[in-house]
């Protein structure tokens, strides 16, 4: 067969597979993005191939820039990971200053196919140059300007896989290689550095300006420069090895002023990439150079990425920082401490010495530039991030002083001081817990002083229910009474738990009660305007020790359920009911002969689309809590042990997203604190003493001490974006 | 006799004198009936009643149903009545012989039981005959016994099968019986009705299998197991008695599972016995046949009001839950009432640690005296007595009377064997012993003088930086440093014991160098409220109900306070919350109860985390 055969018939192979996969997997045509209140948002350059074992972690990041061949070789990949999130941006790699010669796929054996032989870069002597080993450069001064992006067009961008492309390699200048010897219109002698760069310059705007033409919905990303004339082509460019040492000397402040003062400039979505990493050492656990970068990020809308260095661009490290929900920004970078005569904002996108802060709807990020560690103070107190890896920073307490180190970065959050969403003893001690057991913020006392103490108050958007010993009452935004009715009659005065969900379907949210121990096990639905809908005995009859309710999909079927747990005296039985009284499911959350009643709570803990069913056991016994996966046939998914192992109080549980994160904590109410019990010294297994604010001062400026800049001789001369497959 | 042709009477033509035609016929009839020859004539005087009971109303049938309608209306009257005189003897017959009528048996069965009035304890004999008064032998004859379970099988005149109770006699000749004799223990209440029965099978000579049933019951009359107390023949009120039960088994067998069951006076104690008495009863067990057991008892008559008591003793076997009485002996004893009382005046509430005043009054109504008498106090646990004015009392002679003062202390805490007990009532009693008439020593007790205790309401109050599951609640610096603020929260928790206590409230004042942030938690009703002008911080707590924290949620507040600490706190720990006070009404007494906790200070000894960092810096 001869060679043309050949081609051809790879050529109609790799078509047929990619209308094949294109027919196979949903045309993906709306733009993903995270929200506007989605930050961190993080990036992934994951330049190797993508084992199944990968999709989730890869899918944690609101990012992720693959080989582009990949949509020919692994084309399942990208179904697998937007169904993980539906918002990732994906994109696909493309250099625009080289063609790697190892390159052997299908797609880029076409487009080297195309590649005219005058495009290749050459210097005086006619020898073709390159930029990086293993690459033959290519002249964005010639017809390569036209046919790269006529190739990224046809060939990539029209599969539907991609929300747009990685343009690696893009400099304004051509001068600086190859000592200046370049020849780009091939006259047998060195381009002037001056005419080299200005047509140079001119073929990436014609490049630019026709890839956009051709694709004006499409994010480009470049990497790595700043030039004004190209920000009206892209959505943004990557700070490779940030603060990059080959730009501007890796000024900080130069680098962050062109960082934000673009911003503004590009076409939309904004979309710039701060790369941090660790100058190919791995040591991943250099988490004052990922905060660094992490905050840099911050002080603009970008994505943070932080991964091994330009020498392997395909790690999947997360940090504790990642999983934090800032919520969106509320105002631009400022100066955390400033003297009188030093401007508070970026003027003009400019950064001034010190360290900034720039402030978000549930937290606040710190970055310090200099060389020394800084004190602020802040008039707010912000809660650190509970982490599991730099614990000696993100301790999860409470300050509103802070010593930062030199070239380091902060994340704190507002700490939490109500319920929303969820319903909550009144006045009691609320711990916010993972599914794990472990802290995920730091606890607080939920009491809302309108409503009496040990009444359940239950928050939504526009409404608050509140059930007292006898009535339940409906406030509206503004506190008046929309409603208020006694689920179980005036001269009931033994409480109720109360949960609310749409339980029949109709779109709107009905309230669930429970009667309190002393009555029957009765379940009632009711609507916000008191009209009863349906009742039945979640037990027999003749049990008097009232039932607790919970509303959730636990069945992972879309429909809520109710959840039932039997009061004092009652067994751990859970059970699983439909909006009309049938039971679904049942199970004993705890050893049968435990008989001080279970509550329940349901909340997707996991993050798997569906609720799991959280218990708390019943005054009687230890405040032990488990999480059971309903919809994996009540496979429990987490055991421990809320508050002190000696208790007896039991523990009631909750569940509700408290801190933005996209997955519900689990929260731990105790009325218990205010025992006299738990003003005893504490159990061997107590948490140990926290340092106070001058113990971590004199850690910091210890390890300040320890750091070092870069040394100039690490510096990489025009390192660049690697992006072949490993 | 008129010529009675009969007379077709034409359809609508009326035949004239039918009527008197008739009329005639039946005077004829009667007069007819009337003559007769004498024989005649006295066999109708004789069956006249009869007649006139039967004949007439047959002339009214005959002349009603069958005159006039049949062809030959006598013969057919006839053939009926006929008909009918059969039928009725037919009836009377089958009568007869179905309920009156007994044939003559060939095989009779029969089952005696021996003696008639047996005794408990003792031996029954049951005597089952088969008697075949055929013409041929009967075959396989057997007998399939049911007995009660009150006869313990002992032996028995022929081949026995203890488990299926069944006898083979055998062949058994015409006209010919045979008897098996089966002797038994009888064990059972006295009084009761026990019934045996037997059915027996045998083949006939066409080979027949045939069943025959008999039975015999008997009342058990008595029993071979007593009791009778053994004691003095009269005793006085306060006396410690000494007496004996003696018991016996006259049967020639063993008796198992024998109870002994005293029922003692009203008022009288038994204060102690050898063996010891559980359940109301003496287990005794087997009593050997012929054998005699003594049980020795002490107790006291403790009131009067009676000439004399009367002590009752039973004997009973155990069987199962059951226990089947035996006999029942009585012995009437003299009560010789001293006639001295003791009466109680005092206070009848106390709060934990509280010392009372009480008076015992005594008087003596009776006709004896009481020589030597002394007075002792006995007390619940719980309380403590400190002093008793005058314990001798010298004789106590009719009509006497006095009064001794005590002082008795309600102890600081419940007594532990009232944990987590709701209301708690103790009692003083006191007894005065002596001899009566310089005779038997006696010993007079008083009724119970009961005292309510009013729970214990206590608080706890500390200040916390942590909580105890490592959660910061403050802020700010720790160790609190002058001239800055440090933020801490005060929690109060209230702790209550053995019952209910109203509008329970909590005060405590903060200094001034101190502040109220505003936030406060409180699961337990209202928020602590704040009064800047006084400084004082008061939580409404309201009704606390026994044991908060045992048996139902622990009962707290806590609100959150900052302090900026003054140049002159440097080196110590700086107040945060003082003069602390709780107090409520105890529902069960109406006596106020209050306590006080020591001032809250930045030594955070509540908060183990935060408890070496408290001195300000």
């Amino acid at each position: 067969m001869s060679r043309g055969c050949v081609k051809k018939l790879a050529l109609n192979i790799s078509t047929a597979l990619l209308i094949a996969t294109t027919i196979s997997f949903p045309f993906h045509s709306a733009l993903a993005y995270p929200a506007a209140d989605h930050y961190p948002r993080t990036m992934a350059p994951y330049m190797k191939i993508v084992a199944p074992s990968d999709y989730d972690t890869l899918a944690k990041f609101d990012m992720v820039t693959l080989p582009a061949e990949l949509q020919i070789e692994e084309p399942q990949v990208f179904p697998e990971l937007r169904k993980r999130n539906p918002k990732i941006i994906l994109l696909a790699y493309f250099p625009t200053k080289s063609y790697i010669t190892g390159w052997g796929d299908s797609l880029h054996l076409a487009e080297k196919s195309g590649i005219d032989a005058s495009w290749f870069l050459k210097d005086a002597s006619g020898n073709t140059l390159s930029v990086w080993p293993g690459t033959q450069a290519l002249s964005i001064a010639s017809g390569w300007n036209q046919y790269a992006p006529q190739f990224v067009h046809d060939r990539i961008l029209s599969t539907g896989l991609w929300d747009g492309i990685f343009y690696d390699e893009v400099s304004d200048t051509i001068s600086w290689l190859n000592n200046g010897n370049v020849d780009l219109n091939r006259d047998g002698s060195p381009d002037s550095a001056t005419v080299a760069d200005a047509s140079w310059r001119a073929g990436v705007a014609t490049m630019l300006a026709k890839a956009r033409a051709l694709d004006p919905e499409k994010i480009f990303v470049i990497n790595g420069t700043s030039t004004p004339e190209f920000q009206q082509y892209i959505n943004g460019r990557m700070f490779e090895t940030f603060p990059s040492p080959w730009e501007v000397n890796g000024d900080w402040y130069e680098l962050m002023r062109r960082y934000v003062a673009n911003e503004p400039l590009v076409h939309g979505p904004e979309t710039f990439i701060i790369n941090a990493n660790t100058g190919n050492t791995g040591n991943q656990t250099d988490y004052a150079k990922m905060r660094f970068g992490l905050a840099s990020t911050l002080m603009g809308n970008g994505f943070y990425s932080f991964d091994y260095g330009d020498e392997d661009h395909g790690q999947t490290w997360r940090y504790d920082e990642y999983g934090v929900a800032l919520g969106a920004p509320t105002g631009s970078p400022q100066l955390a401490m400033k003297t009188t005569t030093q401007a508070n904002a970026a003027t003009n996108f400019k950064f001034s010495p010190g360290v900034w802060q720039r402030n978000y709807e549930n937290g606040v990020v710190f970055v310090n530039p200099t060389a020394t560690s800084q004190t602020v103070s802040f008039d707010s107190e912000y809660e650190k991030i509970h982490g599991s890896q730099d614990t000696n920073v993100n301790d999860g307490s409470i300050v509103s002083t802070v010593v930062i180190a030199p070239h380091d970065g902060l994340v704190m959050l507002r700490p939490l001081d109500h319920v929303s969403g969820a319903p909550y003893l009144n006045g009691s001690f609320v711990r916010v817990l993972n599914v794990n057991g472990s802290a995920d913020r730091t606890g607080f006392f939920a009491y809302d002083n309108r409503y009496k103490g040990s009444s359940t108050v239950v928050s939504t958007a526009d409404k608050t229910v509140v059930a007292d010993k006898t009535n339940v009452t409906v406030y509206d935004s503004a506190g008046n009474t929309l409603s208020t009715f006694a689920p179980f009659g005036a001269a009931w005065k033994n409480g109720m738990s109360l949960a609310l969900g749409d339980v029949n379907g109709d779109g709107k949210k009905e309230i669930v009660v429970g009667a309190g121990a002393g009555g029957a096990p009765l379940v009632k639905i009711f609507n916000m305007a008191g009209n009863l809908q349906k009742t039945w005995n979640a037990y027999i009859a003749a049990f008097k020790g009232g039932v607790n309710v919970a509303v959730g999909n636990v069945l992972g079927n879309g429909a809520q359920n109710i959840v039932t747990g039997p009061g004092a005296g009652g067994g751990p039985h859970v059970r699983v009911f439909d909006g009309n009284g049938i039971v679904k499911q049942q199970f004993f959350a705890y050893a049968s002969s435990f008989a001080g009643g279970v509550y329940v709570a349901a909340g997707d803990t996991l993050g798997l689309g569906r609720d799991q069913i959280i218990t708390g056991a019943g005054f009687g016994g230890g405040p032990q809590i488990r999480v059971f996966d309903g919809g994996a046939k009540d496979k429990v998914v987490g055991s421990f042990f809320a508050y002190k192992t000696t208790s007896r109080a039991g523990v009631r549980v909750s569940a509700a997203d408290v801190n933005g994160n996209g997955l519900a904590e689990i929260l731990a109410e105790s009325t218990d604190v205010f025992a006299a019990s738990a003003m005893s010294a504490p159990p061997a297994e107590a948490s140990p003493r926290q340092p106070t604010a001058d113990e971590k001062s004199a850690q910091s400026q210890a390890k300040t001490q320890a750091e070092a800049s870069p040394r100039q001789s690490d510096i990489p001369e025009r390192p660049l974006f690697l992006g072949m497959i490993k | 006799m008129p010529d009675n042709k009969e007379i077709q009477p034409i359809e609508g033509e009326i035949v004239e004198k039918a009527e008197a035609i008739g009329a005639e016929l039946e005077t004829d009839i009667r007069e007819a009936a009337k003559r007769g020859g004498v024989f005649i004539g006295t066999l109708n005087i004789m069956t006249q009643p009869a007649r006139n009971l039967i004949t007439e109303p047959l002339a009214d049938l005959y002349k009603d149903r069958y005159e006039g309608k049949y062809k030959r209306p006598k013969h057919v009257f006839a053939f009926d009545m006929g008909l009918i005189a059969l039928g009725a003897a037919l009836a009377v017959v089958s009568i007869y012989f179905g309920l009156i009528y007994k044939p003559f048996e060939t095989v009779q069965v029969g089952l005696i039981a021996e003696p008639k009035a047996p005794s408990s304890g003792g031996e029954i004999v049951l005597n089952l005959t088969v008697a075949n008064n055929g013409k041929d032998p009967i075959e396989d004859v057997s007998a399939a016994l049911k007995l009660p379970t009150q006869i313990k099988f002992e032996r028995a005149s022929l081949p026995y099968d203890r488990a299926s109770q069944t006898v083979a006699f055998g062949e058994i000749d015409a006209k010919s019986d045979a008897t098996v004799r089966i002797v038994g223990t009888l064990n059972g209440a006295v009084g009761q009705n026990i019934r045996a029965s037997a059915i027996v099978t045998y083949k006939d000579a066409s080979e027949n299998t045939i069943k025959k049933s008999a039975a015999a019951s008997v009342k058990i009359t008595g029993s071979s197991v007593g009791a009778a107390f053994e004691m003095p023949d009269s005793i006085a009120v306060g006396q410690i008695v000494n007496g004996d039960i003696r018991y016996f088994n006259h049967s020639n067998a063993p008796i198992n599972n024998v109870v002994i069951i005293p029922n003692w006076p009203q008022n009288f104690v038994l204060s102690s016995s050898s063996p010891e008495i559980k359940n109301g009863m003496w287990f005794v067990g087997t009593l050997a046949p012929g054998s005699e057991g003594k049980i020795a008892w002490s107790g006291m008559e403790t009131a009067g009001g009676a000439s004399a008591d009367e002590f009752i003793v039973e004997t009973g076997m155990r069987s199962g839950a059951d226990i089947l009485t035996q006999s029942q002996s009585k012995m009437v004893v003299t009560l010789i009432d001293p006639g001295i009382g003791i009466a109680f005046d005092g206070a009848t509430v106390a709060r934990l640690g509280d010392t009372l005043a009480l008076t015992a009054t005594y008087k003596n109504t009776g006709d004896h005296t009481l020589n030597g008498a002394a007075l002792t106090a006995a007390l619940d646990g719980g309380l403590s007595i400190l002093n008793i004015d005058r314990a001798a009392l010298g004789d106590i002679n009719p009509g006497d009377t006095g009064t001794v003062k005590l002082t008795v202390r309600v102890s600081n805490k419940p007594p532990d064997a009232l944990k987590n007990a709701t209301g708690v009532m103790l009692a003083v009693r006191v007894s005065v012993a002596g001899k009566l008439d310089n005779n038997s020593t006696v010993a007079i007790s008083s009724p119970a003088w009961n005292i309510k205790i009013a729970t214990q309401l206590g608080m706890t109050a500390g200040a916390r930086y942590w909580s105890d599951t490592g959660d910061q609640l403050g802020r700010g610096p720790l160790p609190p440093t002058v001239g800055k603020t440090t933020t801490l929260w005060i929690f109060w928790n209230v702790s209550n014991t053995t019952g209910t206590v109203n509008n329970v409230r909590i005060t405590g004042k903060l200094p001034a160098n101190v502040t109220y942030t505003g936030k406060a938690a409180n699961p337990f009703g209202s928020a602590p409220l704040y009064d800047p002008a006084t400084r004082i911080m008061t939580w409404n707590v309201g009704d606390v109900p026994a044991w908060p924290g045992v048996t139902t949620d622990a009962i707290g507040a806590a609100c959150e306070v900052t302090i900026t600490p003054t140049a002159d706190e440097r080196g110590t720990y700086a107040p945060l919350m003082t003069d602390q006070q709780v107090t409520g009404v105890d529902a069960a007494t109406g006596l106020t109860l209050s306590a006080t906790a020591s001032d809250i200070t930045t030594h955070l000894t509540t908060d183990p985390q935060a408890a070496a960092t408290g001195t300000v810096k």
